[in-house]
């Protein structure tokens, strides 16, 4: 432009003043766009942030946490014996050892410097003796403890199970029962020892409470008459254990007419 | 399952040394008694609280056996009782090559030391006579040497090979029941399914194993959400006809539809009453939709839900009868509610997220649902199934990361949850797949195509 003579500047033909005009006209409509396109966007941003359609706003109370279900009426895994892989048809995916990490050969220009091993005496405190006692202790007998001549029955555990709140432990009055149906009673001693793993222990529980509990099964397998044998001390223990008994539906009906009495010790153990 | 888990703690190291003790205490008055109690006491030390481990002999062929049927029934009852969940199976690679086919010739000796260590073992022969095929199954106590026999059966049925696998079922069964507590078994038990082809879908029936899967409605419509009644006798379901989404009911027993006359003027998800009397559905008739409750004829009903939004997919609590789970879109997105079966007490179970297809599991504890816990643009995670503990509503997720889950369906037993999975979210590669009610043990039942499967009653 600054090339071009003084008075070929007004002189603009009607064709650039068209193109002008035209240019002109074009940015008036290309904002007009944009103004109606930005206001519709807009809108649906403040419907869409006003509106309460997706639930995200309505009041959280009663709020759930991401707690385990603490029973699912499935028996515990097998666990898996990482020694014998075909016993299992399902084992668990034995985890791969890791690689054996090679040490990174030292470098040409390097020196090892060999480093120093004090080793110190460990020091070991003297144990005092205890003293021997000058008279014989006399302990007090223990009133859970039978002793011979006084007993009245024995009872020895069809089977213990080790659980994981202690262990559990069963006794079935009629010993020809026991021998007939062993396995009618370990599916008892099962059914109990699962329904007991997953009671939820009380703050106070200390390892060593045990309770017995005494029970009927009726000829459909429902247990009834559940009571305490033995207290434990602690009456929320107490509880725990005829809960961990009342839980449970039925052990399947049983092989004979006959009801049976069970006895149940229930331990705890603090894991 | 780790490693570390079972390496002897101190706990069963202290067990190991008050046992003896214990023995000392109480006085033995027999010396049988005494040598089976002990009997016991190394069995129960040894495996604490573990399932039982249950070995299957292959049946003897007796006279006029057919190998392939011989073969269907020994595979079919050893699935059976694998997939019970309940047992620790011995595989058949380690089980002892003999086939005892009654129970003198059993020896227990051969099952009970390692690396068998059966703790149960069934057994039997199986032959063809005059057209019959004869099943004698046994199961016997390996650890009970004086009276091993646990249980014995016998069966004649037609010789064919479904009814070699469903002698292999009802035997499995009557394991699972004496060995499981009295539970059923499923092996028995039908899966009611959707089944997509050519644009319509139409209502199939398998076997709990996926096996035997064929069709049952032939309408030519989209039909959806089938419901098999508690007596196994009629299917109600939803179907998309010319008047639109309609429940409709189909008799299994005449093999032809019947008749159901539902509420509004458009009703869907039919969900059965234990006591097979009544039918819970959700119904409208001018786009609100609202639970209702009617006979199986669909006359006398009653409207149970009456509330501004979405009321769907009801469910009965089928220990009681007496309660109602369902969805319900009254506060926005989809939520799980419970109340009574007359309307009363409402209960809103889940709090965020998209809640569909309730399920109630059979002891009334548990209920099963699709959920998609962060729901919304952008937002991570995907649909699963969890399910909740009514009481405490403390839930559990059941599967991760396997794309679109939902439609879960209990067991009978409430010891197994059937859903339809699709990995990329396309509702054409939808497959039923089944797994333990505590997410492990999943295994796909079908192919793609396959959708809201339906486990029956019994």
């Amino acid at each position: 432009m600054s090339s071009l003579p003084i008075q070929s500047v007004p002189m603009r033909t009607r064709r650039q003043a068209d193109r002008e005009n035209v240019s002109a006209g074009f940015i008036v409509a290309l904002a007009a766009h944009i103004a109606i396109l930005g206001g519709g966007a807009a809108w649906v941003f403040w419907i869409h942030a006003s509106s309460s359609a997706w639930g995200e706003h309505t009041l959280q109370s009663g709020s759930i946490s991401a707690t385990m279900v603490p029973s699912i009426p499935l028996p515990p895994k097998q666990r898996f014996k990482e020694d014998s892989v075909l016993t299992s048809e399902t084992p668990s995916a034995a985890p791969t050892p890791p690689k054996a990490k090679a040490a990174p050969p030292p470098k040409p220009n390097e020196v090892l410097i060999p480093e120093k091993t004090v080793t110190k005496p460990v020091k070991i405190a003297e144990k005092p003796a205890p003293a021997p006692p000058k008279h014989a202790e006399v302990t007090p007998p223990d009133p859970k403890k039978a002793t011979m001549g006084e007993t009245s029955g024995v009872r020895i555990p069809e089977a213990i199970q080790q659980v994981k709140n202690g262990t559990a432990s069963i006794t079935v009055d009629d010993r020809s029962f026991g021998q007939r149906y062993a396995y009618y009673a370990r599916i008892v001693d099962q059914k109990v020892s699962e329904s007991w793993n997953t009671q939820p222990m009380f703050p106070g529980a200390a390892t060593g409470m045990r309770s017995v509990v005494v029970f009927t099964i009726n000829a459909d397998g429902t247990p009834s008459d559940a009571h305490i044998l033995t207290k434990s001390g602690s009456a929320p223990f107490d509880v725990l254990a005829l809960r961990t008994i009342q839980r449970i539906e039925g052990f399947g009906p049983l092989p004979q007419s006959k009801p049976i009495t069970v006895e149940f010790a229930l331990d705890y153990k603090q894991n | 399952m780790d490693r570390i888990a079972y390496t002897p703690t101190p706990s069963r190291q202290l067990f190991r040394i008050t046992l003896p003790l214990f023995l000392l205490f109480s006085l033995v008055p027999s010396l049988s008694r005494s040598a089976s109690a002990q009997d016991i006491f190394g069995e129960a030390n040894k495996a604490p609280a573990d399932r039982t481990r249950v070995a299957v002999a292959d049946f003897k062929p007796a006279a006029g056996s057919v190998d392939a049927l011989r073969k269907t029934f020994d595979a079919t009852l050893f699935n059976d009782l694998q997939n019970a969940g309940i047992f620790d199976m011995v595989s058949k690679s380690i089980a002892p090559p003999v086939t005892p086919g009654t129970p003198a010739e059993m020896n227990l000796g051969q099952w009970s030391p390692a690396p068998v260590s059966a703790a149960m073992v069934a057994f039997g022969s199986l032959g063809v006579t005059g057209g019959k095929l004869a099943v004698n199954g046994y199961l016997d106590d390996v650890k009970n040497a004086q009276f091993p026999q646990v249980l014995a059966r016998q069966y004649s049925e037609d010789a064919s090979e479904d009814s070699a696998r469903q002698i292999a079922h009802r035997f499995a069964d009557e394991i699972i029941s004496r060995l499981g507590g009295g539970v059923s078994g499923i092996a028995e038990t039908k899966i009611y399914f959707v089944h997509a082809a050519g644009g319509t879908k139409e209502i199939w029936e398998m076997d709990y194993d996926g096996a035997n899967q064929h069709p049952v409605t032939k309408l030519g419509q989209i039909s959806l959400s089938p419901r098999v009644s508690p007596d196994n006798t009629r299917l109600a379901f939803t179907s998309l006809g010319p008047d639109g989404f309609r429940v409709k009911m189909y008799s299994l027993l005449l093999g032809r539809m019947v008749n159901f006359q539902g509420a509004g003027t458009s009703s869907i998800s039919p969900a059965w009453a234990p006591n097979g009397k009544d039918i819970a559905y959700s119904a409208s008739g001018n786009g609100d939709f609202d639970i209702w409750i009617s006979d199986v004829n669909g006359s006398l009903g009653r409207k149970v839900t009456n509330f501004k939004g979405p009321d769907m997919s009801p469910v009965f609590n089928p220990r009681t009868g007496g309660q109602l789970a369902w969805i319900s879109g009254r506060t926005g997105l989809p939520q799980l509610y419970t109340m009574e079966a007359d309307g009363s007490g409402v209960s809103r179970l889940t709090d965020t997220g998209y809640v569909s297809a309730p399920s109630w599991s059979p002891n009334g504890q548990f209920l099963a649902f699709g959920w998609n816990r962060k729901y919304g643009p952008g937002a991570p995670g995907g649909q699963d199934i969890y399910i909740m503990e009514i009481a405490s509503k403390k839930w559990l997720q059941l599967t991760h990361d396997g794309g679109q889950c939902d439609f879960p369906s209990w067991s009978p037993d409430g010891r197994h949850i059937v859903y339809a999975n699709s990995p990329d979210g396309r509702v054409e590669h939808m497959r039923i797949w089944t797994m333990l009610a505590d997410g492990t043990d999943r295994r796909a039942l079908t192919g793609p195509g396959n959708d809201m499967p339906n486990w029956s009653w019994k």
